[in-house]
């Protein structure tokens, strides 16, 4: 049967751990995964379900399209760049 | 969580098994395991020679079981409740694979072993190698197939 393709999804979560220094380790106490799981789940190796992802979107106080997302997000730099109205 | 479940969840998050579970490591170890699964069926082949020889065999079998299971980070062992969805999903994912691949693995090594009619003692070692690699194909195939933690900080 069609129509069951699965959507690949891109995420921040590299990025937002960066941004406020916290380790996979942490990371994935918080949310209650293994650390390996994490950096799966950045590497986009693995689709989480939809309650690990809203898991890790309420740790670092967003909502969940702010954190994934179908579609590749937009480089920061840009996001910047239209954000001072530069580009 | 039981004392046995704790201690396994200890062992195979400690740093030795960190070592384990690089795609080498784990490949050397699925070798290691059907080596060893070859030499209890051999053991079993040359019983006459004394039930040394199986109890020989039997020792680098379970160590290469143990070794087998630090490499998975015991996705196989522990309950479910002690994995999370990732490693819940990658075994589930090897029970499902390992299943075909040994029923068509069984089809042909019957097939085999029948066209050779084999002495009653040699059928018995070729069921046991048979039996080890059915019980044992979705571990080892998880440890030959599953991807590098590349990247871990």
């Amino acid at each position: 049967m069609g129509g069951n393709k699965e959507i690949e999804f891109y995420n921040r979560l590299k990025l937002l751990r960066a941004e406020r220094s916290i380790s996979r380790k942490e990371l994935a106490e918080a949310v209650g995964v293994h650390p390996q799981t994490i950096g799966y789940i950045e590497r986009r190796q693995y689709n989480l379900s939809l309650a690990l992802a809203f898991r890790l979107a309420a740790f670092f106080g967003l909502s969940l399209d702010a954190v994934f997302s179908p579609e590749p997000f937009e480089l920061l730099g840009n996001d910047v760049l239209s954000g001072h109205g530069v580009a | 969580m039981s004392n046995h479940q704790e201690r396994l969840y200890g062992q195979v998050n400690s740093r030795f098994a960190d070592h384990l579970q690089i795609r080498p490591a784990r490949r050397a170890v699925v070798l290691t395991m059907i080596a060893t699964i070859a030499g209890v069926a051999l053991a079993f082949l040359m019983l006459e020679k004394g039930f040394w020889m199986l109890a020989a065999a039997a020792v680098p079998l379970g160590v290469s079981m143990v070794l087998l299971n630090l490499s998975l980070r015991g996705i196989f062992e522990l309950r479910d409740d002690m994995l999370d969805e990732y490693q819940i999903s990658v075994r589930n994912n090897a029970y499902k694979t390992a299943y075909g691949l040994t029923l068509v693995f069984l089809v042909v090594v019957a097939t085999v072993a029948a066209g050779m009619e084999l002495q009653r003692q040699a059928a018995f070692a070729v069921a046991v190698f048979a039996f080890f690699m059915s019980a044992l194909a979705p571990r080892m195939l998880l440890a030959w197939n599953l991807e590098d933690d590349s990247g871990r900080q």
